[in-house]
């Protein structure tokens, strides 16, 4: 039979009306999934609130979340110390969780993306013992001494570092081309470094700095506030819409650089431009929250291994899994041995882990081949 | 149709590729034949757009290939490589619907759709269309690569080794659907092939590399000769024909 694609264009195809159309399938049972992650982030973020160390009942808890979300006035008789437990207490270390949580997975999926290496994260360029070194290097300088500031101190120190960090790595891969081989290559190198100074850091440290050092490395959302909330999410928002326009890019990296290439992508912009709003939003995030490594490298491929790999469903659904995975182990540190608090970057592996395993055994072998 | 003139690729101070001319035609399967490391996949990724050439020019319906934008290239050129990642992450229909890309404004539309559905049909990648890619064999695999590029609805199509993994049906099946785009559906098909009898059979043109240089181009009786043969691959062969059609028949190296 003879083809020609003129021929093919115009033979007729109903995409409703059947059932065997792999695009109706698929992309229903992706947009369900999708709409049933940020159903259960929503409720999960209401359970959220109404959890700590004055339980409130969920019903007050949805009406003091509407009070405040509504026109004022809408909603009457509402205890002012319950508002203030929910808007000022709870609501911005949440809304941070989930902040974090969905930055820090989608920028691990854009860096897996431009790699092509399932075990690439932001970190893996040696953003968290960079960001450690800041901090440490803000708290030896006498970052806890100053009142007020101090912890912004510390922040910028660890943002500085962690950007001077990526500035270094990406030079280095900037000057073999951006291969991923070189970046990652680069980043352990780069890792260890940082490491060493953190270690001669701590070595020279008196006892209380050691102890804030390694309090920092833990990964904490303690004492967040709206500000930091919001510096997170203006980084967030900003980087997102380029991630979403280069869902296809990340598709057609999936398939190998030549083809992506023959596509009509410039893989070293694409490449560089993922990874310089990568580092920016990791950074922005791990200065305020201490080192939370593991979501990176995990809400990804828990994502992936119910959703797949085309991007385009991918970023978003990561970003819903990234956010619930932090929420729900920072939820459980706080409210498990309540009044004290576990860290988050602590209870993420213990929660994240086994529901991780779970899937990889569950999956078929091919998601990782 | 393409246009290559006086073009030179040197990697470092290594000539790959030096003062190739050459016309891929449209209506025509043209076959780029050469020993390994003779230049044939550099010249077609050159012709891709992928490496850019030292020297001289490649020109695409008379216009310099530097004057159309990135995907406007895209919309008009489509590249197979050689292989695509064994290991890639894609399912089938993620892999070919890739070829759209060039022509995307916003998301997919009802006509894309089509265009991808009616290519996997046609090569019979259709069935496997939720799979990895990852689980298919590599003959399957190129098969759906080829699909992507032809999603692509380009004017001219490069392929770099597309029979390479494929049994004899399939390399057969897989040049007759090459020959009847160039004949039928009007492409300009370029392909590099390491499989002689093959180029004589369905090769409207053929073009042969040796040392970085095009030492015969034209009809196939034209260009492959015992001589010749000798010179590109350094192999004694024996040229024939077999109830009227060519083959190539290597004797010894």
């Amino acid at each position: 039979m003879p083809l020609s694609l003129d021929a093919i264009a115009s033979s007729p195809l109903d995409d409703a009306a059947d059932p065997q159309n792999p695009f109706e399938r698929l992309t229903r049972r992706r947009v369900l999934v999708i709409a049933t992650g940020l159903g259960l982030l929503v409720s999960v973020c209401v359970l959220a609130v109404s959890l700590g160390t004055k339980n409130l009942p969920l019903t007050e808890t949805a009406r003091i979340l509407a009070d405040g979300l509504l026109p004022k006035g809408l909603l009457a008789d509402i205890p002012k110390l319950d508002q203030q437990i929910v808007w000022n207490l709870r609501m911005p270390r949440i809304v941070m969780a989930m902040i974090a949580g969905a930055g820090l997975a989608v920028t691990g999926v854009m860096m897996q993306g431009i790699t092509r290496n399932p075990l690439v994260s932001p970190f893996t360029i040696g953003l968290s013992p960079a960001a450690a070194f800041g901090a440490s290097l803000a708290i030896l300088f006498g970052a806890l001494g100053v009142v007020g500031f101090g912890k912004y101190l510390i922040v910028a120190g660890a943002f500085g570092s962690a950007l001077a960090c990526a500035v270094v790595v990406l030079c280095i891969a900037g000057l073999r081309g951006v291969s991923a081989t070189t970046m990652i290559l680069a980043g352990i190198g780069l890792t260890y470094l940082f490491s060493a100074f953190t270690a001669t850091l701590q070595f020279i440290a008196t006892d209380e700095e050691l102890a804030a050092i390694v309090h920092w490395t833990f990964g904490t959302l303690n004492a967040v506030t709206w500000d930091e909330a919001l510096i997170a999410a203006i980084l967030l928002a900003a980087a997102l819409p380029v991630f979403v326009t280069d869902a296809w890019a990340m598709n057609a990296i999936a398939a190998g650089d030549e083809t992506a290439a023959s596509l009509g992508f410039d893989l070293r912009r694409v490449r560089l431009r993922t990874a310089i709003l990568s580092v920016l939003v990791t950074a922005g995030i791990i200065a305020f929250t201490g080192v939370i490594g593991f979501v990176g490298l995990v809400a990804p491929h828990i994502a992936r291994l119910i959703i797949g790999n085309d991007h385009r469903f991918l970023i978003p659904f990561s970003m819903i899994v990234g956010a619930l995975l932090l929420l729900v182990a920072d939820t459980i540190g706080r409210s498990l041995f309540s009044p004290a608090v576990i860290p988050v970057g602590i209870v993420v592996a213990y929660v994240g882990v086994p529901l991780f395993v779970h899937l990889i055994l569950r999956q078929r072998r091919e998601a990782y081949q | 149709m393409i246009q290559i003139r006086s073009l030179g690729v040197r990697f470092g101070n290594k000539t790959v590729l030096d003062g190739i001319d050459l016309d891929v035609p449209e209506r025509a399967l043209t076959c780029l034949l050469g020993a390994n490391g003779a230049g044939k996949s550099t010249l077609i990724k050159c012709l891709a757009r992928i490496l850019t050439p030292t020297t001289g020019s490649i020109r695409l319906d008379g216009l310099p290939v530097g004057t159309f934008g990135r995907h406007a290239f895209a919309r008009k050129v489509a590249y197979v490589p050689q292989s695509v990642p064994a290991q890639t992450s894609l399912t089938v229909l993620e892999l070919v619907q890739l070829g759209r890309i060039p022509h995307l404004r916003g998301g997919l539309g009802r006509r894309d759709r089509e265009v991808i559905l009616s290519v996997m049909e046609r090569l019979a990648v259709a069935p496997h269309a939720a799979r990895p890619v990852a689980e298919l064999s590599g003959g399957e695999r190129q098969r759906v690569a080829l699909a992507r590029a032809l999603v692509q609805e380009p004017e001219v199509l490069l392929l770099d080794e597309p029979t390479s993994a494929l049994d004899l049906r399939h390399q057969l099946e897989t040049m007759q659907i090459l020959h009847d785009l160039a004949r039928d559906g009007g492409l300009a098909v370029l392909i590099a092939l390491h499989d002689l009898t093959l180029a004589a059979r369905f090769g409207d043109g053929i073009a042969l590399l040796a040392h970085g240089r095009i030492q015969g181009r034209g009809k196939w009786d034209e260009v492959l000769t015992a001589a010749s043969i000798r010179d590109a691959y350094a192999i004694d062969a024996i040229v024939g024909n077999a109830e009227g059609l060519p083959y190539v028949l290597p004797v010894r190296a």
